[in-house]
């Protein structure tokens, strides 16, 4: 119980010193108690990997639109914070209004403001509405909202156990706000020619967290993704990864800075050549000293996590775009030593409800079973309330809000309501907007 | 108006040079960057299949097509030069010259040419797809140097194949011209090959076979560089892939040339 004591969680967390942190522009707001309860969390007690979110019954969602009195208590910070001249994006919410919104920043820097929050245990919450069909996955459990962002220069590569010791942990993981970023953009620019794709890109993502990136075509959400990797050099702006700058990495440092990502991409990019086996030992055989048997063992059990042993020995080209994705993550999750981060670039376009459903699941469980930080690059809204636990709208280069899933679902930006709701007219996005405005109020 | 006009052929004459230098930079770099793992034997031993196999494209699958232009370059060079050669009762020297040409110019060269088209531009395909499909990307991510992983055992396998093909290919050349000696030009078998021995030299050989491995390395590294500099989904590659080809043409006869220079040029060469 004491785990989930705000207070108490807080109190014994220092402002480092000299921590200024990262520009708190575009910072985000904490998200809602969000994330899998102890129990689903529990790799020993789950069952497959298909039952482990069945469990619906102890769903726990938090409203935002309840919150606790310590929490309404503490200043507020409005995640909306970018404000444009373009009328689709100038309606930002009045943060005066924004009670609710507690800021990483707010936190780090008021530990002591922090009053208990009380124990949200199951049968406190229940009867509570699910927000969302298919939310499952994300439960309420242990919120640990202490510290801000710290700036990343001041902080080395932090320990961090291995993906197998993490997967033992039985009390499930948690976004640790608390931490430096594991990845930050900070004011990232870049252009092709004379067309302007990133127009200062402001990203903190934090240790386990599920950040889903959206936006329209063109926005920058895969440039803003290659960012991350480095396969792309920003014309201006920081990179960091996992409290390392690595804007200017090359050669073998870049390589090292790498082995600490995943990337799912959109087709799966496996090699057809090699079978679903060969793809996902591939970086096992390049990088490790491995013995060919525990290659094989380690691939056998990503394959098995990912519901695809069967497939071992079929070609790409040979098993369904559901398959290939899970391929694709197989190959991302199997080098665990060193693995912090996964990226997903649209996981599910061009797949039906049934398998978005299933890839969705796999997101979660990437998340609930190996605690890792996910970024996802989506234009299924559906899949990015179901994973996320918070969302950046991208526009016009820039991230024009960043906030837990109910955050974006109400905003009182209008391109965001057009987005997210698929308007087709601006003005019943404004009018959606100052609806939810008037409603904030409220 | 002609002010204009200057200042826009020099600003071509310049971006073109800049776009030169970029490919070279690129293509040189490659090469290093694939061929100092050769001295690796760890390196070496993991990539075997994936040298063997590209040996097998290159050197098994292109066997047929290049005995066929093989046979056929022999039996055009002993019938034109024997034809002109009987003028003056010399055809019995056909067998020579059909040997010093062949051994020297035209094993390699068209050896080179029939690899450019056949697995040159199926390699910068290949990479080509490869990289708009971001296979490329994803190794890069996976911290699995391309160069190494992919650009490699394409580059071994051709230093490997292309001079073998192309003593398969000399011979079958000599062979052809052989038969049209004797059926065409009427110079017995034995008269024939003795002027081909007589036209076989060690320098003759060393310098065809050293042609041949150049056209190779050549063939390699320039269609793997097109194929990895790939932009723009399937349009582009098409576009690597004419590219990778009229470069491996045209490179082809540039080394051809001076290598005869350096070998046979004035003064006798090396």
């Amino acid at each position: 119980m004491s785990e989930r004591d705000l207070g108490a969680s807080s109190e014994g967390l220092p402002k480092l010193p000299g921590d200024k942190g990262p520009s708190s522009e575009g910072l985000p707001k904490l998200p809602g108690e969000r994330g899998p309860s102890d129990s689903q969390l529990d790799p020993l007690s789950a069952g497959s990997a298909d039952d482990v979110w069945d469990d619906s019954d102890s769903a726990i969602d938090l409203p935002p639109d309840e919150p606790t009195d310590e929490v309404r208590a503490l200043p507020a910070h409005s995640s909306d914070e970018w404000v444009a001249d373009d009328p689709l994006i100038s309606g930002s919410r009045d943060s005066s209004d924004d009670e609710l919104m507690i800021s990483a920043a707010d936190i780090g820097g008021l530990p002591s403001e922090l009053g208990p929050i009380p124990d949200l245990s199951d049968s406190d919450l229940e009867g509570e509405e699910e927000m969302f069909a298919g939310d499952s996955a994300r439960r309420s459990g242990p919120l640990v909202l202490v510290g801000g962002p710290h700036d990343a220069s001041h902080s080395g590569p932090l320990p961090s156990p291995t993906l197998s010791e993490r997967m033992m942990t039985s009390d499930g993981y948690t976004v640790d706000y608390s931490a430096p970023p594991m990845i930050h953009l900070e004011g990232v620019h870049k252009a092709f020619g004379k067309r302007e794709i990133l127009r200062g890109v402001e990203l903190a993502i934090y240790p386990g967290e599920t950040v889903c990136l959206i936006g329209g075509s063109g926005t920058g959400k895969s440039v803003s993704l290659k960012h991350i990797m480095r396969l792309i050099d920003p014309d201006q702006g920081k990179i960091w990864l996992d409290g390392e700058d690595i804007t200017e990495a090359h050669g073998d440092r870049l390589q090292n800075a790498r082995t600490k990502l995943g990337v799912n991409f959109q087709f799966g990019a496996l090699l057809n050549w090699l079978t679903v086996f060969e793809n996902v030992a591939l970086p096992l055989r390049e990088n490790t000293d491995m013995h060919e048997e525990e290659i094989s063992q380690r691939v056998m059990q990503k394959l098995e996590l990912l519901s695809i042993p069967h497939a071992r020995d079929l070609y790409p080209t040979q098993i369904s775009g559901g398959m290939v994705k899970r391929a694709g993550l197989a190959r991302a999750v199997v080098m665990e030593e060193s693995l912090k981060v996964i990226l997903y670039d649209e996981p599910t376009s061009g797949l039906d409800p049934i398998s978005t459903a299933v890839v969705d699941d796999m997101v979660n469980e990437m998340k609930s079973r190996l605690g890792l930080t996910q970024v996802i690059v989506t234009h299924d809204m559906t899949s990015a309330y179901r994973t996320a636990d918070r969302i950046a709208v991208l526009y016009e280069g820039k991230v024009c809000q960043f906030g837990t899933p109910e955050e974006i679902q109400n905003s009182s930006v209008p391109y965001v309501q057009q987005f997210v709701h698929g308007l087709s007219s601006p003005a019943d996005a404004a009018e959606k907007a100052g609806k939810a405005k008037r409603e904030e109020s409220k | 108006m002609i002010l204009g006009r200057v200042r826009s052929l020099i600003s071509g004459i310049g971006s073109y040079l800049i776009a030169f230098t970029q490919v070279s930079g690129f293509s040189l770099v490659l090469a290093g960057r694939a061929l100092r793992w050769v001295v690796s034997p760890v390196q070496m031993w993991k990539r075997r299949h994936m040298i063997f196999r590209q040996m097998y494209t290159a050197g098994i699958e292109s066997l047929p097509v290049t005995l066929v232009v093989a046979v056929f370059i022999g039996f055009l060079l002993a019938l034109s030069a024997g034809v002109e050669l009987a003028k003056y009762g010399q055809q019995a020297i056909v067998g020579q010259l059909v040997a010093v040409s062949v051994v020297r110019e035209f094993g390699p060269f068209m050896t080179g040419l029939i690899l450019a088209a056949n697995v040159g531009s199926s390699m910068a395909a290949e990479l080509g797809t490869m990289k708009v499909s971001e296979e490329i990307d994803a190794l890069e991510v996976m911290s699995i140097d391309p160069a190494r992983f992919l650009v490699l055992p394409r580059v071994l396998a051709m230093a490997i194949m292309t001079p073998l093909l192309t003593i398969f290919s000399n011979a079958v050349a000599i062979l052809g011209g052989g038969v049209i000696a004797m059926t065409q030009l009427g110079v017995s078998w034995p008269k024939y090959y003795q002027n081909v021995l007589l036209g076989l030299s060690l320098k003759g050989i060393y310098t065809g076979l050293l042609k041949a491995l150049v056209f190779g390395l050549v063939i390699a590294i320039v269609s793997c560089s097109e194929g990895l500099r790939t932009t723009g989904g399937a349009v582009g590659v098409g576009r690597a892939t004419r590219r990778s080809v009229i470069l491996c043409y045209l490179l082809i006869l540039v080394f051809g040339y001076f290598g005869t220079a350096i070998f046979y040029g004035k003064g006798g060469g090396l």
